[in-house]
């Protein structure tokens, strides 16, 4: 597991998001908070000098009362009063007055000053009173009068001077205030677009991944795992993401592959399956009908043979030979039925055959056969020439009045020896051949079953498939060509064999 | 792909705008607090070194701009604060007094005042010496027991430039009448007569010199357009004769002036004025209706006052007279006075 608390993990970033909205939300309280500090601020000093002015106006009304009471009543009480009220006048002034070089600072050096003289004409008025002179304590006094009116004067002048400049602040303060409003309308609305857009582009950054990922998994559903790599370069998370999805879809398309092969493999198998049940159908099929028919042939066969010995007591020689082709017939039918053979049995059945057709119809019916003898020792399944013959008698020429020609053809190549059996009959349309042909005939469909026996057979014993054709035209007799492969693979244990009859 | 460029952009755009605003924001709130500051005259940490106390009069022509922006000049390279109290006439002599007692209750450094010769003034001037405040009078000398230095002009100079301008102007024949400004009258005075106007003597004896020139009236008005008109149309009436007019104030002259053009009697006069009054300056430039005027340099006795007292608070004495200059102003000269006092006061500026 990597390291999460990394800057570019989501968590991380998220807290980034968070913080830097949150720092700029402070920035603007403090910011609004500053603006508001400084309006209160430029407020206070528009007053604070009217306030303190008033005070010292205040004050030194008192002062002039005590000392007034003082001097009329020499009471203890006011002059204690005026003593404490003068001190405290001369602290408040001291605290504020500065010397620059602005009008404002004169006139409060002024008041000062002045402050300190009525201070010394008052302790002067005082001090007459005491000595109870009065022309002189009542002459300070007057001077007092006059220096606490210069001062009221300072006073006034300073507060209209502080009235003009306030009026004139206060508008353009109204003004700047009017302007201020408008810009945090703009700076709030802005704000909020501004934030908007923050959050959209940060959700889209992290929806981003998402998309990808949700596209690549779009198409592994669709069973595409060819789909590129999925990279993400941004949190470490969707990158951790996208590589394990990445390790997933290699891993489910490399055990798809892997079942893909099984499947084909247990279908190859199910086929092979299928064609021996198939094989096995067929042989229980030739087993039943070999069963079924050995009551009877061994009846004919007994049969023939005591009409073989009869023709040969009654000296009926081609009855005999009749017979006794008749008795070989029966005999490889019941022998082979089950086993295997050479090429040569099927020949030596075949000409069997013929001998009967001929004792039948004498010279209506003919055999020809070109037989290359290197290809008779060939293994072949037993019962194959003869029905294809019997075919070729039976739907070919048996209709013909003037009969026909049966050629047997044998010929060996390189890889497989081919056997054509053609006539000289009516032919077939090739939509028959193919219907007989077809690998699944409808079930209704009674003809060319002895045919296509033939030919699984063939395709059983061989193991393939190319082994069987039929060539027509209409009129020009019918061709069924076998090539059996020289090379034969064996299959014998795979077909069950049962042993064939005596 | 369009819109996330264009959302990109907005959020630039937006954070732009906010960066405006925020800056905007505070540059207002930073004027908001300067506001009072910017209305107060002149904000300066420095100390002054001195604080003067200068007593004007409210209506004398001379204590124009030019005399402050002097007063200023020196004040400010020297430190020195200068508190200006301009009296009305009406009650100079008593409030100027008042005033007097005010700068020695407030223990100002020095002194500067539009004075006149009357004892109670020589005695306040006295007492503020005796408390170590020097005192510069403008205006009227002053005994120079009482007062460091008497900054103005020579009245009496003043009066040759007058007596010869006019005979320049005039070409040695004609009767003049000359239109005063009134001082201050003091207690039980009635007015100032030919014989005690320093001015008038200086005059008279230039047209001593020319046997067609003479001094028919000489009138004392009260300042303003109005007065002056009235009395012109007076002398008008009353002295067909005369056919040149000296005005000392230059709001009078252009009372004057409008009385010679409602009477039709532009070319029978050679009016002079005194003083650098913008209308009268701009009068002689035309050409016709005014003469000349008699200037002296209001800028420099604003600046000598303040530098006579520097001087003497630094090195213990002072020049006892500053006389300043005068200088006449007519045709020739006037656009070249012009530009000079324009250049001046920019640079004042």
């Amino acid at each position: 597991m990597k390291k999460m608390n990394r800057i570019g993990s989501i968590r991380g970033n998220l807290i980034l998001y968070s913080l830097s909205i949150i720092l700029l939300m402070t920035v603007l309280s403090l910011y609004s908070l500053g603006i508001m500090n400084r309006y209160r601020r430029q407020i206070d000093t528009m007053f604070e000098k009217h306030i303190y002015l008033s005070e010292i106006e205040e004050n030194l009304k008192i002062i002039d009362q005590n000392l007034l009471g003082f001097l009329s009543s020499k009471s203890s009480t006011r002059l204690n009063n005026f003593l404490i009220g003068i001190d405290k006048l001369e602290k408040q002034v001291t605290n504020f007055y500065n010397t620059g070089l602005v009008n404002d600072d004169l006139m409060m050096k002024n008041i000062a000053n002045l402050i300190n003289q009525y201070e010394i004409e008052a302790d002067l008025a005082i001090t007459y009173k005491r000595q109870r002179n009065v022309q002189e304590y009542y002459k300070h006094y007057e001077r007092s009068i006059k220096i606490q009116n210069f001062i009221y004067d300072y006073i006034t002048q300073m507060n209209e001077q502080q009235i003009d400049i306030n009026s004139v602040a206060y508008l353009e303060l109204a003004k700047h205030t009017k302007l201020l409003q408008v810009i945090t309308m703009v700076i709030v609305i802005n704000l909020i677009v501004f934030s908007l857009l923050i959050v959209y582009l940060i959700t889209s950054k992290m929806v981003k991944p998402f998309s990808k990922l949700y596209n690549a998994a779009e198409e592994i559903a669709k069973g595409n795992f060819d789909t590129e790599d999925v990279i993400i370069h941004s949190d470490l998370e969707f990158k951790l993401l996208a590589e394990a999805f990445n390790n997933m879809k290699r891993s489910i398309s490399s055990h798809i592959g892997e079942l893909k092969l099984k499947v084909e493999m247990e279908v190859k198998l199910k086929d092979e399956q299928m064609k021996n049940s198939k094989m096995g159908y067929l042989l229980d099929s030739a087993k039943l009908s070999a069963l079924q028919s050995q009551v009877n042939p061994h009846f004919l066969y007994n049969t023939i043979n005591a009409g073989v010995q009869l023709s040969i007591i009654e000296k009926a020689h081609k009855t005999g030979q009749f017979l006794e082709s008749m008795s070989r017939l029966f005999r490889y039918n019941l022998q082979k039925a089950n086993g295997e053979c050479t090429l040569e049995d099927e020949i030596n059945n075949v000409k069997d055959y013929y001998d009967l057709l001929k004792a039948r119809f004498r010279e209506r019916i003919r055999f020809e056969f070109d037989i290359d003898n290197k290809a008779l020792s060939l293994e072949m399944p037993p019962m194959v020439l003869q029905p294809l013959v019997e075919n070729s008698y039976i739907h070919g020429l048996s209709d013909l009045e003037e009969g026909g020609t049966i050629t047997i053809t044998v010929r060996k190549e390189e890889k497989f020896a081919r056997i054509s059996i053609r006539d000289t009959g009516v032919g077939m349309r090739k939509a028959i051949i193919d219907d007989i042909l077809c690998r699944e005939p409808e079930k209704k469909q009674t003809f060319g079953i002895g045919i296509r026996n033939v030919r699984d057979r063939l395709e059983l014993f061989y193991h393939k498939t190319d082994i069987f054709y039929m060539k027509s035209k209409l009129g020009e007799g019918v061709e069924t060509i076998i090539e059996i492969p020289i090379v034969v693979k064996r299959l014998k244990k795979n077909l069950g064999v049962t042993k064939c009859l005596d | 792909m369009y819109n996330k460029k264009i959302i990109y952009v907005l959020t630039i755009v937006s954070g732009i705008i906010l960066l405006i605003a925020l800056g905007a924001g505070f540059y207002v709130s930073t004027e908001i607090n300067k506001t009072s500051e910017a209305l107060s005259l002149y904000r300066d940490n420095k100390e002054a070194g001195y604080h003067i106390m200068m007593f004007l009069d409210k209506s004398n022509q001379m204590y124009s701009d030019a005399f402050r922006a002097g007063v200023n000049e020196v004040a400010k390279e020297h430190n020195i604060a200068v508190e200006l109290i301009s009296i009305d006439r009406s009650n100079y002599i008593e409030e100027l007094l008042d005033r007097l007692d005010l700068a020695m209750y407030a223990k100002v450094d020095g002194i500067i005042v539009h004075a006149y010769l009357d004892e109670r003034i020589i005695g306040k001037i006295e007492q503020a010496k005796d408390m170590g405040i020097p005192v510069v009078t403008l205006n009227e000398d002053l005994p120079l027991r009482s007062r460091i230095t008497y900054v103005g002009i020579n009245r009496y100079n003043m009066g040759l430039v007058v007596g010869e301008t006019i005979a320049k102007k005039t070409g040695g024949s004609g009767k003049l009448a000359v239109i005063e400004q009134k001082g201050f009258l003091r207690k039980g005075e009635q007015n100032i007569t030919k014989k005690t106007d320093l001015m008038i003597q200086g005059i008279n004896d230039v047209f001593e010199r020319y046997d067609d020139l003479s001094l028919e009236v000489v009138r004392y008005i009260e300042r303003g357009v109005l007065r002056a008109g009235t009395v012109a149309t007076e002398i008008l009436q009353e002295y067909p004769s005369i056919n040149a007019i000296y005005s000392t104030d230059g709001q009078s002259t252009l009372g004057i002036v409008q009385v010679l053009i409602d009477n039709n009697r532009v070319k029978d006069f050679v009016l002079v004025s005194f003083g650098d009054n913008e209308g009268v300056l701009h009068y002689i430039g035309k050409g016709d209706i005014i003469e000349a005027t008699i200037v002296t340099d209001y800028k420099e006795i604003g600046k000598s006052a303040v530098r006579a007292f520097y001087e003497y608070k630094t090195t213990g004495v002072a020049k006892s007279h500053v006389n300043v200059p005068m200088q006449v102003v007519d045709e020739n000269n006037v656009e070249s006075y012009m530009k000079e006092k324009s250049e001046a006061y920019e640079k004042n500026e």
